[in-house]
């Protein structure tokens, strides 16, 4: 095989993308020597508070304990999200993580769902929307059997982001990853292959690696200035172009879920912390001014504002590839989608467990780079598809929102698949997708696209046996989630305090 | 919720009454006890390799006793016996010999013989452990069946659970204006119609040829099997755990080791050697030559006709999955069942899916014939020089580079077979993050545990023809 072997790695930002990457590169691969540069006089975006479950994997892999999130990231458990106004004013539905009810006979619960026309809400055959409504929650260690109704109750968290990028950074440096801090003022390539070869910072140090992480947010440094790949600009889907983001002082218990509300030209988020609540209002520059935007997030907020509202600006999409040479972009340096469904976090995951299980021993690696991008290409189109979703099924009256309804995404996937839930109640998933059935489920009941029929096999478990079976579901996933503790003593039992 | 009832499929008509036809009107009749399921006869025909290869692989296992075609029965009935795998001989030289077992594989970072092998090559067997401490977890096992006494005994089954079985053969297809197929013709004269057709009649896709023609793929450029011969099953059994698949420098010989004698076949290619050549290579006495297209038809299910087995996928039976592939198509086709209403979008889905496990099916056999090293032979040269698949490339190059074998929906195959077929071909994982850093003294000890755990297997079973005299005599 050609080229050197990689022994470096430099990473280029220390947001939560950048200290994610170190800290597990560092964990998993102790024979490569990882380096990160951040500026402080840039600092980091300090959004991005909201995840799914998968960061659960994340955490183990490092050896980062509940307690340590809830003691160093004022965390609180996140058991999905409220979609408040989508549909249209006054409406509301949870998206809950994990599955409703269990299969009959082999055959997906909500099938029988259908049959008995939807007559008790289906939400009360999901662990997660029950837990969510009482405000009940625990992690049940050891893990309960997977017969009981507890063994679907999937969590994941709130957190402050600046925190969460602290805790991770002593876990990477802890293992030996070394910082640097300094402004970088000049990216260099090599002439003939187009190689980054190294970065300069503006106290003049020059710092070089076989392998780069550009996770420098969105200014892309390195992958979009200094390599020059080009931005697949997905605004014409997704139109919403900025963000005001606000955090107020708490005023209530914690609740176990993220609400996003339908406003005017796009939505609020509202996350509750330990210590404060996040909140901001996503916006479409085209349909709001700056000004009534804030206004209109300062009177929806429900605690008194901690400070200014903070603007960000972005275009949704991505980088046309997101490994070039040996250049790697993480997090927004990659691209962005809103987080309607807290999904950047985990892209920035799946790029690290993809460069760790696809890295190559040497550069270039031209077949491993094609699939990389293959694969993140796919993992961006599967939830642009999904939030276009929200959008379109909507019956709200303002001009962005009837707009919105024109919108699908450019291929067909999207729509058959809205046509096969309608017409026959099934539900399918590509390969690995990241949204499995019970995902689109919720968010397809949720925003009112009603199947005209279910699966024929569902006819076939006579109607007494299906209403036995069916309040025996909802009646233990009551009785066990009653069983549990409110969130609040449950974070005291693992902090201690 | 206005969720109603979608009027169900009231009749089906299945052509074609191997064991593809049976299995299929049984499941249906089983996942819809008030459709009347009709079972049109067809000449047998022995190019239909779904219908005559006797061995099946452990994903059948579970599907059959789903459809509650019990193991029992097949034994008693249907001259079933159980293997714990396929031995390999001359294909990474003329005198290598591996064996590909069922079951897990070891730890990939150590080169190390099964649990499964360890007891193929003990000569000895036991049913697998649900227990994971229990070394006889890792082991599983295919079953090998009598295909004309497994006919009878699935004809028996279906015709108990309400299975038509029309007096009159099929006679012909008649295709109706929306480009489906409007009814059939018996021998009797007598017009037979139905929501739905399954065509499992064979290469000849007899009411598929009523279908508007359609493009079929062609994989005679990736497979390189096109002739197959088919001695009479011969000989006195021979009670091993392992079959056996043999290559030579003209093709390769198949031999499915039954209770009831050696079913033995002979793979060749039509670009290399001659009808006389074969036999000899062959070792026959004498043996029909049948042809064989590979490929696929490019839509399984068209309009009202669903095709399966050799009526919608021919491919060369190396490793006898053509019969598992059918499998796992029906229990698709139970997933997806639709109402009389044929919808689009479901077939779509169906046909995407069923797709991905032939094409999957076909990259698993194409697999064998660009291990690193080959023997000598034409055949094998000649199958060399054929074109590799993008997703087999991929596949044979991750796993080559860093031990990893990425994921393809609806494989067939568990990942465990394909370390296997990797290693019988000699083809070596490449480092993955654990085996690098993996210690010497680390690896010693996994590679002792997993001797211990395939040593107290051994241990454990009995002498195969031992074990099967006493499975006998409790199924009957
Ligand atoms: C409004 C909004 C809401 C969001 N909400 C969520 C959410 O709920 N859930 C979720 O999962 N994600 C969310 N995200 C996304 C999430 O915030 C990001 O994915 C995450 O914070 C990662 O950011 P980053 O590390 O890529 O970039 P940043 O945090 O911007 O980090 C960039 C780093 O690069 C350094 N840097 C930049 N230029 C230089 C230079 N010249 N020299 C040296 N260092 C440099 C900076 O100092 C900094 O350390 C949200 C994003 C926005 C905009």
């Amino acid at each position: 095989m050609s080229g050197q072997p990689l022994r470096t790695i430099l990473i280029v930002g220390g947001g939560t993308a950048g200290w994610m990457a170190a800290a597990a590169i560092a964990t998993v691969m102790p024979n490569i020597a990882v380096e990160l540069v951040e500026s402080d006089e840039i600092g980091i975006v300090g959004v991005g508070e909201a995840t799914i479950p998968q960061i659960n994997l994340f955490n183990a892999s490092l050896g980062i304990s509940d307690a340590d999130m809830l003691r160093e990231t004022q965390a609180t458990y996140k058991l999905g999200i409220e979609f408040a106004d989508w549909l249209e004013e006054g409406h509301s539905y949870l998206h809950p993580f994990g599955a409703f009810g269990v299969p009959i006979n082999g055959v997906d619960f909500w099938h029988f769902w259908i049959r008995t026309g939807g007559r008790v809400p289906l939400h009360e055959f999901n662990a997660n929307s029950v837990a969510a409504a009482t405000g009940r929650f625990a992690k049940i260690n050891p893990p309960p059997p997977p017969n009981s109704p507890l063994a679907k109750l999937f969590s994941a968290f709130h957190f402050d982001a600046s925190l969460y990028a602290r805790l991770l950074r002593r876990v990477a440096e802890a293992r030996g990853a070394t910082r640097h801090e300094g402004r970088i003022v000049e990216a260099t390539r090599d002439a003939e292959n187009g190689m980054l070869t190294g970065v300069t910072l503006a106290d003049g140090r020059v710092l070089t690696a076989d392998l780069y992480l550009d996770c420098s947010g969105f200014r892309s440094l390195l992958l979009g200035e200094t390599m020059g790949v080009g931005y697949r600009d997905w605004s014409r889907w997704l139109p919403c172009d900025r963000a005001l983001a606000v955090p107020t002082e708490r005023h209530e218990e914690p609740i176990l879920y993220t609400r996003a509300t339908a406003r005017a030209a796009g939505w609020t988020w509202r996350i509750p912390l330990q210590h404060r609540t996040g909140n901001g209002y996503v916006y479409s520059s085209a349909h709001v001014s700056d000004d009534e935007a804030a206004a209109t997030l300062l009177a929806a907020v429900d605690g008194k504002p901690l400070a200014e509202p903070r603007q960000l600006r972005f275009t949704a999409g991505h980088r046309e590839e997101f490994w070039h040479g040996n250049v790697i972009a993480l997090g927004l340096a990659g691209g962005f989608l809103e987080p309607l469904e807290s999904t950047s976090i985990h892209l920035i995951q799946l790029v690290i467990s993809r460069l760790l299980t696809l890295m190559p021993r040497s550069l270039p690696a031209t077949g491993t780079v094609a699939e990389f991008n293959r694969q993140s290409v796919k993992d961006y189109e599967g939830i642009r598809d999904f939030l276009l979703f929200h959008y379109w099924a909507n019956r709200r009256g303002e001009p962005f929102w009837r707009e919105r309804r024109a919108t699908l995404p450019p291929d067909q996937t999207l729509a058959d698949r809205i046509a096969l839930f309608r017409e026959t109640g099934r539900i399918t998933r590509e390969n690995n997708e990241l949204f499995a059935e019970a995902s689109w489920l919720a968010v397809m009941l949720g925003q009112g696209v009603e199947p005209a029929a279910y699966s024929p096999l569902a006819d076939l478990v006579p109607e007494q046996e299906l209403a036995d079976i069916m309040a025996m579901l909802r009646d233990t996933t009551a009785q066990a989630v009653a069983k549990l503790p409110f969130q609040a003593e449950f974070i005291r039992g693992l902090t201690g305090v | 919720m206005p969720g109603s009832a979608r009027e169900p499929l009231g009749t089906i008509a299945v052509v074609g009454d191997g064991p593809t036809g049976l299995v299929a009107a049984i499941a249906l009749r089983r996942a819809l006890p008030r459709c009347a399921v009709t079972v049109i006869p067809t000449p047998a025909d022995p190019a239909a390799l779904a219908d005559w290869t006797a061995a099946l692989t452990p994903r059948s296992n579970a599907f059959l006793r789903q459809m509650g075609i019990e193991e029992g029965m097949l034994a008693a009935r249907a001259g079933a016996s159980l293997r714990l795998g396929t031995e390999l001989a001359g294909w990474t030289s003329g005198q290598s010999r591996a064996v590909h077992p069922f079951g897990a594989a070891p730890p990939p970072e150590i080169a190390a013989t099964s649990v499964s092998a360890a007891l193929a090559l003990a000569d000895r067997f036991a049913l697998p452990s649900d227990d994971p401490a229990s070394p006889l977890s890792d082991i599983d096992y295919g079953l090998r069946l009598n295909p004309q006494a497994y006919t009878r005994a699935l004809g028996a089954l279906a015709a108990h659970l309400g299975v038509t079985r029309s007096p009159s053969g099929f006679a012909a297809a008649t295709g109706d204006t929306s480009g489906g197929i409007a009814g059939l013709r018996l021998a009797s004269g007598e017009d037979v119609t139905a929501d739905l057709f399954v065509d499992c009649s064979g290469p000849a896709s007899l009411v598929a040829q009523g279908l508007p023609s359609e493009p079929h793929i062609d994989w005679s450029r990736i497979l390189p099997v096109d002739r197959l011969l088919i001695p009479p099953t011969t000989g006195a059994p021979k009670l091993t755990a392992l079959d056996r698949i043999t290559a030579t420098p003209l093709g390769w010989r198949g031999e499915v080791f039954g209770r009831d004698g050696t079913h033995a076949l002979f793979a060749a290619s039509i670009e290399v050697g001659s009808p006389e050549a074969w036999v000899e290579a062959a070792g026959f006495a004498e043996a029909a030559v049948i042809p064989l297209a590979p490929g696929r038809r490019d839509r399984l299910w068209q309009a009202n006709v669903i095709c399966l087995g050799d009526a919608g996928v021919r491919f060369e039976p190396l490793h006898w999955l053509n019969a598992a592939l059918v499998h796992a198509q029906v229990a698709l086709l139970i997933e997806l069942l639709p109402g009389r209403d044929l919808h689009p979008l479901e077939r779509n889905e169906f046909n995407r899916r069923a797709a991905a496990m032939a094409d999957r099916a076909r990259d698993f056999v194409a697999l064998h014939y660009h291990a690193p090293t080959r023997p000598e032979g034409a055949f094998q040269d000649y199958a060399a020089g054929l074109a590799l698949p993008d997703t087999l490339r991929l596949t044979i190059d991750e796993f080559t580079r860093r031990g990893r074998l990425p994921f393809f929906e609806e494989d067939v195959l568990p990942r465990d077979a394909w370390v296997f077929a990797m290693a019988s071909l000699g083809i070596a994982p490449g480092p993955t993050a654990r085996s690098v850093t993996l210690t010497p003294a680390a690896r010693t000890a996994l590679i002792r545990g997993h001797e211990a755990r395939a040593a107290a297997a051994v241990q454990s079973a009995l002498p195969y023809r031992d074990w099967l005299a006493a499975y006998l005599q409790s199924a009957r």
